[in-house]
């Protein structure tokens, strides 16, 4: 992509947001990690501090940038998110991108903080993740098809009983059951 | 140079579908060598991107002309170590295409690549007026220092076939006004690393490699010397006793062992075997065959894990120079056979060995010889990396991020 949506990179700025990646592994098993220093560099291009080369993420992004596949991406704050998928493009150890996070690293926990890189993805898809367009989304794709008859904006409203409370919903027997 | 391009990167990364296509690219460049048209090499001459001339010693006229860009980059961080420019006669190429560096096959647009950007102390000088890059070159994240630039085995001739170091010492000198000296001063090693750990982040690693010199009361005393006293003085930038760095050294026995390990703050000790087979290591490396012989390489290495613990002593293979002619093997297969023999006996033994690609220098014995197929060294950096793998032992200290070298350690990553 060549630009990202005003308000994804608003919302990557926010410091407020929650920024997780999400990669495959090269055991084949998934990944995810909280990674607050995700930024927008310039164009389709967000950039993120990996502390560690032995971390599950870095891990699963070198497995990834050699044997190709894409990346998950999820921000969000409050009812508003983005999902994105992305492909890691570089592994920065040296030069100004890298020196950039690292001083950011080193302002925010002092100076004893470190990185072992940063890598660069190329956003190749965004698609709005807010609880409420995907809501909207599904209800134009299959109308009545996706809620509980009982629901509020559903049901008439003498027809509703009164909720038990939610501690008496039995769920640890249950789990026990079926462990 | 004499390449055989059967089959390249691509279809082997096919073949071999865990050997990354960046890893096979790498060993491929440094195969194949590389070259800048004037538009790259006009771009590498800008502050961000100038090493200066070249003060790497490897005997290929590099510090002529224009100013050398440092290592080159591959888009998953690792280095690849090539002299750009050198005598290659069918190497890659990389362009200047719209103001980013992109690494060509011929006509074929390959990659996007990078070059190390310039380290801040490049430039300085030492209180003695000694220009710093001179006294450490830089990786991306390491500091090279050679604190004695002269291998005495070239002085009858014992010098290792596939060797060319130093061969430019005066062509270099000449460039540095003169401050190429044989031994660097303390002093200046010690400023040079205090200047250099001023850029944030730059380096993680320092690595030691001087000429050998057997002399001395016990064989490479005078060499051992000079290495403590360059680690004491690069040690006194620290706060704790050992720093991360390795030297690259000669066959020294325990007592030398000791004294390096007891009197500075080394973490990991190298003295390359270079050749495993014992009549091609006598005939490739007359001057190891000689000071202190084969056995004597090897014991230092089991030595020096009894000294640097187990996981902190390596050795290198130049690999491929075991099939030069007229006395090499025949066939890779062979070739392949008497590296998992070495890295099997050394893993045993918690010594990391690891391979180099050989490169015929202009400059050393073997320059205009035929070197291995790329397919040899994909069948290699997986039969190193499982050996390795299979005794728990990784390359903490010789990995992508610190070397650049190992097309094997470059598999580590995943694990």
């Amino acid at each position: 992509m060549d630009s990202l949506p005003e308000d994804l990179v608003a919302l990557v700025g926010d410091p407020a947001s929650t920024k997780a990646i999400a990669a495959m592994g090269p055991d084949g098993a998934p990944s995810v990690a909280v990674r607050d220093t995700l930024a927008v560099l310039d164009g389709g291009t967000l950039a993120f501090a990996e502390e560690l080369d032995t971390s599950p993420t870095s891990r699963a992004l070198v497995h990834t940038i050699w044997f190709g596949g894409a990346v998950a991406v999820s921000v969000r704050r409050g009812d508003r998110a983005f999902h994105l998928r992305a492909r890691p493009w570089r592994c920065a150890l040296v030069g100004p991108l890298f020196t950039r996070f690292l001083l950011e690293a080193r302002a925010r926990l002092g100076g004893d903080a470190d990185i072992a890189a940063v890598w660069v993805l190329k956003v190749d898809e965004v698609r709005d993740d807010s609880p409420a367009t995907l809501r909207a989304l599904d209800e134009a794709r299959r109308p009545h098809a996706g809620r509980h008859l009982d629901r509020a904006s559903v049901v008439r409203s003498d027809e509703v009983a009164d909720p038990p409370a939610v501690a008496q919903v039995p769920v640890r027997r249950y789990l026990a059951r079926s462990s | 140079m004499v390449t055989s391009n059967a089959l390249g990167p691509l279809a082997l990364a096919a073949r071999y579908p865990r050997v990354p296509r960046f890893v096979l690219l790498k060993m491929d460049i440094q195969r194949r060598g590389l070259a800048l048209t004037p538009a790259a090499l006009d771009a590498v001459q800008a502050p961000e991107w100038d090493y200066g001339r070249s003060y790497v010693i490897y005997g290929q006229g590099s510090a002529a002309r224009k100013n050398a860009p440092g290592p080159l980059l591959l888009r998953d961080g690792t280095s690849v170590m090539v002299l750009a420019g050198a005598d290659y006669a069918d190497g890659y190429t990389v362009d200047l295409r719209d103001g980013a560096f992109v690494l060509l096959d011929g006509d074929d647009a390959i990659d996007e690549v990078e070059f190390t950007p310039r380290p801040d102390y490049y430039g300085k000088r030492t209180s003695r007026g000694v220009p710093m890059e001179t006294v450490a070159t830089a990786r991306p994240q390491r500091l090279d220092i050679n604190p004695y630039r002269h291998c005495h085995f070239w002085e009858g001739g014992n010098q290792c076939r596939y060797c060319a170091y130093f061969t430019d010492v005066k062509a270099t000198s000449a460039l540095a006004d003169g401050h190429v000296a044989r031994k660097v001063d303390p002093e200046d090693v010690y400023e040079t690393v205090r200047e250099a750990l001023k850029e944030p982040g730059r380096f993680s690693q320092v690595m030691l490699t001087s000429g050998a010199d057997p002399s001395g009361t016990q064989v490479f005393d005078d060499e051992v010397e000079r290495q403590i006293e360059a680690l004491q003085a690069i040690g006194r930038n620290f706060r704790g006793r050992r720093f991360a760095s390795q030297l690259i050294g000669c066959a020294y026995d325990k007592h030398q062992l000791r004294r390096l390990h007891d009197e500075t703050g080394l973490a990991t000790f190298c003295p390359d075997i270079e050749v495993w087979d014992p009549k091609l290591f006598d005939w490739i490396c007359p001057g190891k065959a000689k000071w202190p012989g084969r056995d004597g390489w090897i014991q230092s290495a089991l030595d020096a894990v009894e000294v640097f613990g187990p996981g902190n002593v390596y050795t290198n293979a130049v690999a491929g120079v075991e099939l030069c002619k007229p006395h090499g093997f025949a066939t890779e297969d062979e070739a392949l056979a008497s590296h998992f023999e070495a890295c099997e006996f050394f893993a045993k033994r918690g010594v990391v060995y690891l391979s180099l690609v050989w490169i015929p220098w202009r400059g050393s014995q073997l320059h205009g010889q035929a070197q291995p197929s790329l397919e040899f060294y994909a069948r290699l950096v997986l039969g190193l990396h499982d050996i390795r793998k299979a005794h728990g032992l990784r390359a903490h200290n010789d990995d992508y991020r610190h070397c650049g070298n190992h097309g094997d350690s470059d598999l580590e990553r995943l694990d």
